[in-house]
């Protein structure tokens, strides 16, 4: 059985999608990339368009979610965390 | 009775200070850092990690401060008649004196301990305020037998050193810059046992000092390499 994600496991899963999807993503394409129930998107979604690391836009039509500066700073600074957890075995 | 802060030769003075100035900008950095990602995540163990290098890079603080106390005390010279004799002025510096380098002593030793309590990821909290007043007994100890200190700091920073080598074997991850942190606290540990032997000859304060600056800018070579996502 694999281990429960962390809140911030699920935040950088979430980013990550949309940005290996170029940046952009649907918000059912990224429930089902994330692995996330509908309600928990919509909370997790919530929260990231709060802190300004998400935004929502309309293309065609079509909802779309599109990963910040802000998101990407955010990821980039996950990266560097990771490491230094890594080297420091906090 | 005169409290000895280390036998340290003439021509090395403000030089061990400089050498603990690049100490404490090493651990300032790196506490800076961990603070930041703990403000990112709201993850205490990273708070409690930056303030382990906080007390250290404070603990640093005051040796500096004390040094610069030591080595630029007050010399008079007075001449009585025919005789010119020179007196050393003995005030309140010499208070200071003592309470720096207790301060330097134990807030080293709580962030050492800090640092391992952190790293083995330990749950007992129950036994933090009995270790905290065991560092603080040999730090009063070490008033008197200085190795007392440097023999706790070079437990501590083996314990740390022991603990980093599980973890790397537990994440099966040697990279360069997990493997860096490991060197850097291995230098530190030699350099405290340097410093025990400073009852064999003065010039063991001297290797120590490098010694002890080469793990500290192992630590920041590493921080460096961290930061820039190397």
């Amino acid at each position: 059985m694999s281990k429960r994600r962390s809140r911030l496991d699920i935040i950088c899963d979430m980013l990550g999608s949309i940005q290996d999807k170029g940046g952009k993503i649907k918000p059912t394409h990224l429930m089902y990339k994330a692995n996330l129930s509908h309600n928990l998107l919509n909370s997790y979604l919530e929260e990231l368009v709060d802190k300004n690391m998400v935004k929502e836009m309309e293309i065609n039509h079509y909802k779309y979610l599109i990963i910040t500066d802000k998101g990407l700073e955010f990821m980039q600074n996950i990266k560097k965390m990771k490491d230094f957890q890594e080297a420091f075995g906090i | 009775m005169r409290y000895q802060l280390g036998i340290t030769p003439d021509w090395f003075k403000d030089i061990d200070t400089g050498f603990e100035v690049i100490s404490l900008i090493a651990t300032f950095l790196i506490a800076a850092t961990a603070y930041k990602f703990y403000k990112l995540t709201d993850e205490v163990r990273y708070k409690w990690f930056s303030a382990s290098f906080f007390l250290i890079s404070i603990s640093y603080f005051f040796k500096i401060l004390t040094n610069l106390i030591v080595y630029n005390e007050e010399w008079g010279t007075k001449t009585l008649g025919l005789f010119t004799y020179t007196v050393q002025y003995m005030h309140e510096y010499y208070y200071f004196e003592i309470f720096g380098t207790l301060a330097f002593r134990f807030l080293m030793l709580v962030g050492l301990f800090g640092l391992y309590y952190i790293i083995c990821k330990c749950q007992d909290q129950k036994s933090i305020p009995v270790i905290i007043f065991l560092i603080l007994i040999t730090t009063i100890f070490s008033n008197i037998q200085y190795f007392a200190f440097h023999l706790t700091a070079a437990l501590l920073l083996s314990l740390i050193v022991w603990q980093l080598y599980c973890n790397m074997k537990e994440q099966k991850k040697q990279t360069i810059n997990v493997r860096t942190p490991i060197i850097a606290f291995s230098v530190l540990l030699i350099s405290q046992l340097i410093f025990g032997l400073l009852f064999l000859t003065p010039k063991m304060y001297v290797i120590g000092e490098v010694v002890q600056l080469f793990g500290f800018l192992l630590l920041l070579y590493n921080y460096i390499q961290l930061v820039r996502g190397k």
